[in-house]
């Protein structure tokens, strides 16, 4: 319970930090606006298939993760505030806070950049109900293996190095999300059978689970002087 | 190597040179292994015309010319690992050496 | 770390063992196979370099983890040095394959290279050495390098089970034991399997030579390192 509580109370400290200026989110939402615009201008009078406009959308929720989540800790340090979060709470529930406030933002912003997606190029939605666990299921996933990933480059030398130790394990992750946004966007008649969709749910819901698992067990290790 | 022997060995490479087709020759009186015929056409084991005795391939060169010369490759790949053997025992005994220097200091 | 005298013995048995592993490869006759013809040889040598990636990544992890627990110089140098070998046969496996399948499965197209799974779980992991030694170099304090280091390289290894058992059912394959291709026992004749065995052992062996010398040379290096320390303080 005590854990839980100082969790919560990390996560409402950075929530409050964060809606007082929304310079983090603001520039994430812009971020993730401007490239979605600029990928469908490039090629706005070219047709592309599904999967090209899926594996787009998520490359630049991608890249957007990369820049937004290394500032996690990041930022602690830059604000010498770090030693004082060591003193006032246990590694695991700093952990879990800052996880929830990843996720959080995360799906805030993958939620808006799909909307851009889906007005952008025009599409119905088939299965909006699934699109929204997609996404949310997606952030949840990026968020667990980017927080752990940003406690590790604090004294590496910036958030230059997030996107070097980040997208190659996130590669199993990227193709079943594309393939679980491809399908979800799909107009049934030509639908895939339903339970490839499942798969690649249970794919992004695994590794979101193994990768805040190990999480857990490793940032006892990372977080400390 | 006596002069009479560094002689002819130099006449055997002078030879060996006149044998390759030059470059003012006509295209029709170039050797047969012109482009027509592509990689198709086997290699000459010896130089046309050369004046080197050719003979029937025996012992060792034999062995290495079977199963579509197979055994030349494994020649080459053996080569190789025993050269990389070496390397990696001498380095081997480089360590050994230095290990012993700094146990004493 | 180890005996000489035990070492050298290892040494020299893997020594032996590889030469005859690799004259048996050449010169043990094989079934006639469609496409593959003399090719098929590389089983032998081809396939060996994974699975001795994979053994060198186990080790790295092992040590990795073994630092975290210990904090002890020695086996973060050994977990370094094994994966820096991890990337010389996964490289050596990555490269043998694009020549093998040039001239078997692209043989005719211009085609080099295609997302296989096992194709991209090896360029995956070679990344993510890469990464590892990129991380190790931004750090200057040798405690602090240890440390985050290895906790990337368990938590990078635990995401490989994605790349061992995701991966395959998201791409199309062309090696043996994928979805609707032959099992490898399937394809693969008892005679072969004779060498093809015995060579994954031996480049094992030859992986721990590689590695025991490097994790040498490196505790050489750490202690002349210290002594000047010492001289000069």
């Amino acid at each position: 319970m005590r854990l839980l509580r100082s969790a919560f109370a990390v996560l409402q400290k950075d929530l409050r930090l964060e809606l007082r200026s929304r310079v983090g989110i603001n520039s994430l939402i812009l971020f993730v606006f401007t490239s979605l615009f600029i990928a469908f201008f490039g090629i706005s009078q070219q047709p592309v298939g599904p999967r090209v406009e899926a594996a787009l959308l998520w490359i630049v929720v991608l890249f957007a993760a990369a820049i937004g989540m290394g500032r996690t800790f990041v930022a602690e340090e830059e604000q010498q505030t770090s030693l004082l979060l060591k003193l006032n709470a246990s590694p695991l529930a700093i952990y879990l806070g800052k996880l929830t406030f990843n996720f959080i933002l995360l799906a805030v912003v993958n939620l808006l950049a799909t909307g851009v997606f889906i007005v952008l190029l025009n599409k119905t939605v088939a299965d909006p109900v699934t699109l929204l666990g997609v996404v949310l299921a997606g952030s949840l996933a990026l968020a667990g293996s980017t927080t752990l990933l940003s406690a590790l480059i604090v004294h590496a030398g910036g958030v230059g190095l997030l996107p070097v130790l980040m997208f190659p394990l996130l590669l199993p992750l990227m193709g079943a999300l594309v393939n679980a946004t491809r399908i979800s966007l799909s107009i049934p008649p030509m639908g895939v059978p339903t339970g490839v969709l499942g798969e690649n749910l249970t794919t992004i819901v695994a590794f979101a689970g193994v990768t805040i698992t190990a999480s857990v067990l490793l940032f006892d290790q990372v977080w400390q002087d | 190597m006596t002069t009479a022997e560094f002689a002819s060995a130099i006449t055997i490479v002078q030879d060996a040179q006149d044998a390759r087709p030059s470059q003012d020759a006509e295209p029709g009186q170039e050797a047969p292994s012109g482009n027509s015929d592509g990689i198709v056409t086997p290699y000459d084991s010896v130089w046309a015309n050369s004046n080197v005795p050719t003979q029937q391939p025996s012992g060792l060169e034999a062995a290495l010319l079977k199963e579509d010369k197979l055994y030349t490759v494994l020649a080459v790949v053996l080569i190789i690992w025993f050269g990389i053997l070496f390397f990696i025992a001498r380095t081997d005994r480089k360590l050994d050496a230095l290990e012993n220097q700094e146990r004493q200091a | 770390m180890i005996s000489t005298r035990r070492y050298r013995l290892i040494r020299n048995s893997v020594f032996v063992w590889m030469t005859v592993v690799i004259t048996a490869g050449f010169l043990m006759s094989i079934p006639k196979i469609d496409i593959l013809e003399h090719t098929a040889r590389n089983l032998y040598f081809h396939v060996p370099m994974w699975f001795t990636m994979m053994a060198a990544a186990i080790v790295s992890v092992f040590h990795s983890i073994r630092h975290l627990r210990k904090r002890d110089i020695e086996s973060d140098l050994r977990a370094a040095e094994a994966a820096r070998v991890a990337l010389l046969f996964g490289f050596m496996g990555i490269t043998t394959g694009v020549v093998w399948a040039k001239v078997t499965w692209y043989q005719g197209t211009s085609v080099w290279w295609n997302f296989d799974p096992r194709q991209t779980s090896v360029a995956i992991e070679l990344m993510v050495y890469s990464a590892y030694f990129v991380l190790r170099s931004s750090f200057e304090d040798s405690e602090l390098r240890g440390r985050i280091s290895a906790a990337y390289n368990v938590f990078a290894f635990t995401t490989m089970p994605f790349l061992l058992y995701v991966l395959p059912r998201q791409l199309d394959s062309l090696h043996p034991g994928a979805e609707g291709n032959p099992a490898f026992s399937e394809i693969t004749d008892p005679r072969m399997r004779l060498v093809f065995y015995p060579a994954i052992i031996g480049f094992m062996g030859l992986f721990w030579i590689l590695y025991t010398q490097r994790v040498r040379y490196r505790l050489l290096k750490n202690s002349v390192e210290n002594r000047y320390l010492n001289d000069n303080s």
